[in-house]
């Protein structure tokens, strides 16, 4: 057994009524990967947020290679060798990537933007990681490349401890295992690992040791060896797993008889300085089917996303071509909501809620719904807050307490306020969610997959993009892959996993 | 307070009897209540203003010039031939007029070019000082051309009085009213949620279909508004005619007062009570205790300086929500 680098005993976290951590041990290894395993809010983000010098815990010790340690500041874990890529980006919006890795890597003065920029290129393809042209700013990056760009910075000093929170849920299956073989040889020159994470197969395949939490505690612990699936998962949910979360029941819809689709025609368009994002993008979803566009973020998901819900024109340039939601032109998100749309957009912070409102105003950020509760355009905040409480225990938002700020909320939480709002409507004629289960838990997933599924039976269009090849075939629709602006497919039904994850990244494949 | 005290005593002055003449002279008589209600009054409204426009995600910068062209055209209103029942009305409506279109310039700039207000409304404060320069130095000056100041208003055109004797006048109940009217505008309407929401996050509200444009201008509109109407119930409540230094800075105290009450009514309405307070204890002071009145603006901004360090986390949140994060407390438990 080699030297722990990082040990953790008793660690206790409090925010407020709730018990993040409660009591834990950790201990990681030099050159082991470690993988933390859990639900949504089961405390993994928060312990390592602990590490990282971001939140001082309430009680525990943390030891770094044997010294006890206490941070008072990010700065100080960085400097003593911890670095950590986060789930929801640490990037300045507003500046290239090379400052942002400069900013990371502590320089001072001033520094010559094009040496910067070869320099961050160069460390960029020794570590072998995709990030385009350094001097492009780091608003205009997709997700993915994003990402990217944080696991640049985390390697530019000296590292003892990586600690990667969910980072693979923006990547292509080839991309992972880039990853992942990036991580072995970090952790075989000594480096230790720890990947926070709620999916089992790449803890599996990936880590030395496993820890799962469950609300605030460890509840198993052991070499990646000695487990399978099927106990880890009874470990992340707990020997009686709480019964599945259901969405409300919707009173069944008759039968539709016309065939409003989900069109998409000949849609090309560019982004703001002139790249083609969407090339002649054709789609058509009847009613009544759920269609899975496969792809990994940044080739073009966001934008066939606003496209679809209207709001292209603020966004994109040189839009050409046509959508229609049963049989009506789009042209405006209004148009689009009153069509019947449903979005779930794929960066839920940005588009999805707004972080200073309650969530019963949340709950009303769609415009029909709002035209719905309002009479003569004036709200009434007590019987909104009945009916969001409602909804939000529907669909298992916690706590759903209708008064507190989105802010407030988990990411995965502030993502089921999303569902919530967009997939708990009635006469939808379609539903665009991009990402939807992202964030959650194995029963929230079941959960949102099974409406989906029953959106489609009422009649609905039903369009989901992923990057989650599970997800894909789970949904078991028709699938397309979006590449590059290019939408590829339908593909044959039974295609294989290795099939779609080639066409992901863009390797042509034999049909 | 202490600061007060101290500066009093810097100022050679006997702190105790400067600070109970400060008291005194904003709280301890009925004239002096008087005083201060009056004060009150252009910052509450003018605070109001601020208040929407923050809200909404305007940075109103220019409730002073807003304040003055609608304190411009109360006084064109107030002193043209009409009917003279209904003058104050007429006054009112149309101060509250010019404050809107005012704004609706910045409103245009923002939407058209996308300059930021904060430039766009600052410059238009200059235009609408020399707008008022020139009125009363010209066109509207006083028959007499002795002063640059404009006729006395119309019969009809000042407020009423309600209190014989007074000069409590009913614009200080409107101011009232009005902030009231902000707040429940914002968190009790279609509207005010369509401002809420695009106040924080342009790029959600559109996803949701809110005509955000639009709503934007009307925040724009309301906002200018309300600022005019301060003007105008200032020179029909209290001035009775137009003259070039008829606020001194109303507009950017306002922005003060309006981020003091934490963006909402209640706390307006408090911060322009404290600040008006403040104002009118002043000059007693200076009578009392020969502390300069010039004092006050220092206690004034050492207040808020003071209840600003205290509540960085609530000015955090009123700023920029979005970026909150679980606030740590680092030192102690």
């Amino acid at each position: 057994m080699s030297e722990p680098v990082l040990e953790l005993v008793g660690v206790r976290k409090r925010f407020g009524a709730v018990e993040a951590l409660d009591g834990v041990d950790f201990r990681c290894d030099a050159g082991s990967i470690h993988a933390l395993l859990g639900e949504n809010g089961a405390g993994k983000s928060t312990l390592m947020q602990v590490v990282a010098g971001l939140y001082v815990p309430d009680a525990g010790d943390m030891r770094l290679g044997g010294t006890p340690v206490a941070w008072r500041s990010p700065e100080e874990a960085r400097s003593a060798g911890i670095a950590m890529v986060h789930q929801h980006f640490m990037l300045v919006p507003t500046m290239t990537v090379a400052e942002n890795v400069a900013l990371a890597r502590g320089d001072r003065g001033v520094f010559r933007s094009e040496r910067l920029a070869a320099e961050v290129a160069a460390l960029a393809s020794e570590r072998r990681l995709a990030i385009g042209d350094p001097c492009r700013v780091v608003e205009e990056l997709s997700v993915g490349e994003q990402q990217r760009v944080e696991i640049l910075k985390a390697l530019v000093a000296p590292t003892r401890l990586l600690i990667l929170d969910e980072p693979t849920a923006v990547l292509t299956p080839d991309e992972v295992q880039d990853l992942f073989a990036l991580l072995r040889e970090l952790a075989a020159a000594g480096t230790g690992i720890v990947i926070v994470t709620h999916k089992l197969s790449e803890a599996l395949s990936l880590a030395d040791r496993i820890t799962v939490l469950r609300q605030g505690r460890v509840v198993g612990c052991g070499a990646a060896t000695s487990l399978d699936q099927a106990s880890l998962a009874a470990l992340m949910v707990g020997a009686r797993p709480a019964a599945p979360l259901r969405p409300p029941q919707e009173p069944s819809l008759p039968a539709v008889e016309a065939v409003p689709a989900l069109l998409v025609d000949r849609v090309t368009a560019c982004d703001r300085r002139g790249s083609r994002v969407l090339d002649d993008v054709t789609l058509r979803v009847p009613a009544g089917t759920i269609a899975v566009i496969a792809g990994v973020e940044g080739n073009g998901q966001t934008e066939l996303v606003e496209t679809l819900a209207g709001v292209a024109g603020a966004t994109l340039r040189g839009s050409e071509g046509r959508v229609a939601i049963g049989g009506r032109t789009v042209e405006s998100a209004a148009d689009a909501r009153e069509a019947g749309l449903a979005v779930v957009p794929p960066d839920r912070r940005r588009d999805g809620i707004v972080a200073g409102l309650a969530l019963w105003e949340n709950l009303l950020l769609a415009r029909d719904e709002l035209a719905a509760s309002a009479r003569g355009g004036l709200i009434s905040p007590a019987a909104e807050r009945r009916v969001a409480e409602r909804r939000l225990v529907a669909f298992g938002v916690r706590p759903a307490d209708p008064a507190l700020p989105a802010a407030a909320l988990s990411g995965g939480n502030q993502q089921r306020v999303v569902l919530a709002r967009e997939l708990g409507r009635r006469h939808l004629a379609a539903v665009v969610a991009a990402n939807p289960t992202r964030g959650l838990d194995l029963a929230a997933t079941a959960a949102v997959h099974g409406r989906l599924r029953d959106l489609a039976r009422a009649g609905a269009a039903v369009l989901v993009l992923s990057t989650d090849l599970d997800e894909v075939e789970a949904l078991a629709g028709v699938v397309y892959v979006l590449y590059r602006g290019r939408l590829i497919g339908p593909l044959p039904t039974g295609a294989s996993r290795l099939e779609v994850g080639k066409r992901m990244a863009g390797i042509e494949v034999a049909s | 307070m202490l600061l007060a005290a101290l500066l009093a005593r810097i100022g050679g002055a006997d702190p105790v009897l400067a600070i109970r003449a400060l008291v005194l002279g904003s709280v301890g008589s009925t004239s002096n209540v008087t005083a201060t209600l009056l004060r009150a009054t252009p910052l509450l409204l003018t605070g109001a203003a601020v208040m929407l426009a923050f809200k909404s995600g305007v940075f109103n910068i220019g409730a002073e010039g807003q304040f003055l062209v609608g304190a411009l055209a109360a006084t064109v209103a107030g002193t043209m031939t009409g009917p003279e029942p209904g003058r104050w009305l007429v006054v009112l409506v149309a101060g509250a007029a010019a404050g809107g279109l005012w704004a609706t310039i910045a409103a245009g700039f923002r939407i058209g070019r996308g300059v930021n207000e904060v430039i766009t409304t600052i410059l238009l404060n200059f235009v609408a000082l020399y707008l008022v320069s020139y009125a009363v130095d010209g066109p509207l000056q006083e028959a007499s051309g002795q002063y640059p100041q404009s006729d006395p208003l119309l019969p009809g055109a000042m407020l009423w009085r309600p209190i014989a004797g007074s000069r409590l006048h009913v614009g200080v109940l409107l101011a009232v009213v009005a902030a009231l009217a902000v707040g429940a505008l914002l968190s009790r309407t279609v509207l005010g949620l369509r401002l809420r929401a695009a106040g924080t996050s342009v790029p959600a509200a559109r996803l949701a279909g809110f005509p955000v444009l639009r709503d934007l201008t009307v925040a724009f509109a309301l906002s200018g508004a309300l600022a005019g109407l301060a003007g105008a119930v200032e020179v029909a409540g209290v001035t009775g005619r137009l003259y070039e230094r008829i606020s001194p800075g109303y507009g950017y105290t306002a922005i003060a007062i309006a981020l003091l009450g934490g963006l909402r009514s209640g706390g307006v309405i408090a911060a322009a009570l404290f600040f008006a307070a403040l104002s009118s204890g002043a000059s007693a002071m200076e009578r009392s205790a020969g502390v300069s009145s010039v004092l006050v603006l220092a206690v004034q901004g050492a207040t808020l300086l003071a209840i600003a360090m205290l509540n960085v986390s609530l000015l955090r949140r009123l700023v920029a929500p979005e970026r909150q994060r679980p606030v740590e407390a680092r030192d102690g438990a």
